[in-house]
């Protein structure tokens, strides 16, 4: 009989014993409970993260409710060339970003002041202070909430994939056959629905902590106002002499990680790719917007102005007489 | 009647039209299907695959048609409106198009830096500028076919 158990049915066992029982009792502080109006961010300490993937588990466990189920065959979509996304049969890839797996650990092994030096760091959605894909959606099946978390509506999702393109890292992820478009027209328009980290909004609501922190067992992650956590991220960076990456990036998002490498030389390392997201720094892709909304209030006026100054010109030039 | 000859307003009405095809092309872009649809094979349309250029140029038609609108709109009030009236078939497609304008202007708030607007709220607003663009492509067709005038003599 063979009495070797996987570290991932280890860790899928564990969570359900005492898991269950921790997930009733780490809870929210008071504070945080009313946090509907101020931005929630979390830290992610990289000195800590030892690679055990309980994070990865809890997160499988505690969404499963949430993954597609889709309906085989998919319908044929039209041109040929509309890539089908399937990985229905793959629900235990945990080496990447899937529509079933919302966040994974990059392993990265670098030398830092003469040191080698070896890290693993969570990824998973960014939730951008303005994201790109709630912003650019065009169907409104992406929000941002108040609280700083964005989350799909699958019910309304064409999986057309923009989200995906938009961001910055590239995060959301497709699963084909399941979603809206099979109603409106299948073979034409849309391709599924796209799925990402909701940052366990639902268990934020009811005053729980999302269920990567709370099954940590080095305490990697940790989450609090935006406005603290940018704090203490910066505190540990003095104390180490190390770098954050996150305050800044795409304008700002709530996803702050502190590491004791600077972080071009952890993006040179770690594997990068479809569902793999870089660590590069990132401009605000929104920026440009903001801009032409300030242009939008003054169009307007100058069309008045310029009508007004065109009337007047009219008149002086044909003073009394009207022309054809 | 052509009111832009009559009127002096041809430079104007040549501006209404490059900033119509360009927010219709970029609108119709935003959605994923310029890529699927070989729009950007054509030509001159690679740009309409790229999602941030065709944002940017969305936003750009767009305000030189918000200045447009209300350039119009004045100078009907002080110059024109003695003379000429709309036609009721106006006044439909300046519903439609008010209605496309105020969503659009709503979407814009709604992607500012601190603003975040509850989710049906967002959905309606996106939908209703989905529909009410699709209506006013419908009317500018109609309009065309049909040689239908804004305007008729008073």
């Amino acid at each position: 009989m063979n009495n070797k158990i996987s570290r991932k049915d280890f860790f899928k066992k564990s969570i359900k014993n005492v898991g269950t029982i921790g997930a009733a009792a780490i809870v929210l502080p008071p504070a945080l409970k009313a946090a509907n109006v101020k931005e929630l961010a979390t830290l992610v300490d990289l000195r800590k993260c030892i690679g055990c993937e309980a994070c990865v588990y809890a997160c499988q466990e505690v969404n499963e409710s949430k993954y597609p189920e889709p309906k085989k065959p998919f319908p044929k979509m039209f041109p040929d060339k509309v890539p089908v996304q399937d990985w229905s049969d793959k629900r235990d890839e945990t080496g990447r970003l899937t529509p079933y797996n919302w966040l994974y650990i990059q392993h990265a092994k670098v030398n830092h002041n003469g040191k080698e030096i070896e890290l693993n760091i969570p990824r998973r959605c960014m939730h951008c202070q303005n994201p790109p894909c709630a912003n650019l959606c065009p169907f409104g099946s992406s929000y941002k909430h108040d609280n700083g978390i964005t989350t799909f509506n699958p019910d309304l999702c064409m999986g057309g994939a923009k989200c995906k393109v938009v961001c910055p890292w590239h995060i959301p992820q497709r699963q084909t056959g399941v979603g809206i478009y099979l109603d409106i027209s299948p073979k034409f328009m849309g391709n599924g629905v796209m799925y990402k980290c909701d940052r366990c909004y639902d268990r934020i609501k009811d005053g729980k902590i999302p269920a990567c922190i709370e099954q940590c067992p080095e305490g990697v992650q940790k989450i609090g106002f935006r406005d603290d956590i940018i704090k203490e991220a910066h505190k540990i960076a003095k104390e180490i002499n190390g770098f954050i990456y996150g305050e800044n990036e795409n304008g700002g998002t709530n996803t702050i990680y502190v590491s004791p490498v600077p972080f071009d030389k952890l993006n040179k390392t770690i594997e990068k790719g479809d569902g793999k997201p870089h660590l590069k720094p990132v401009d605000d892709s929104m920026a440009s917007a903001d801009n032409f909304a300030k242009a939008m209030i003054i169009a307007p006026f100058a069309g008045v102005a310029a009508a007004i100054l065109r009337s007047y010109k009219f008149i002086s030039k044909n003073s009394g007489n009207e022309v054809e | 009647m052509n009111i832009d000859k009559t009127t002096g307003q041809k430079s104007v009405r040549w501006i209404y039209l490059i900033a119509m095809t360009f927010t219709i092309l970029s609108g119709f872009s935003q959605m994923p299907m310029a890529k699927r649809y070989y729009l950007t094979s054509i030509p001159g349309l690679g740009w309409t695959g790229n999602y941030y250029i065709t944002h940017n140029v969305h936003y750009f038609s767009a305000t030189l048609l918000l200045i447009i609108f209300a350039y119009f709109i004045t100078m009907y009030f002080l110059k024109f409106k003695h003379k000429y009236r709309f036609t009721i078939k106006a006044y439909v497609k300046f519903i439609v198009l008010a209605v496309l304008t105020g969503s659009g202007i709503l979407h814009v708030f709604a992607n500012l830096r601190g603003i975040a607007f509850r989710e049906t709220i967002i959905t309606v607003i996106d939908f209703v500028h989905i529909y009410s663009a699709v209506a006013f492509l419908i009317i500018l067709v109609l309009f065309t076919i049909k040689k239908i005038d804004w305007f008729s003599q008073r």
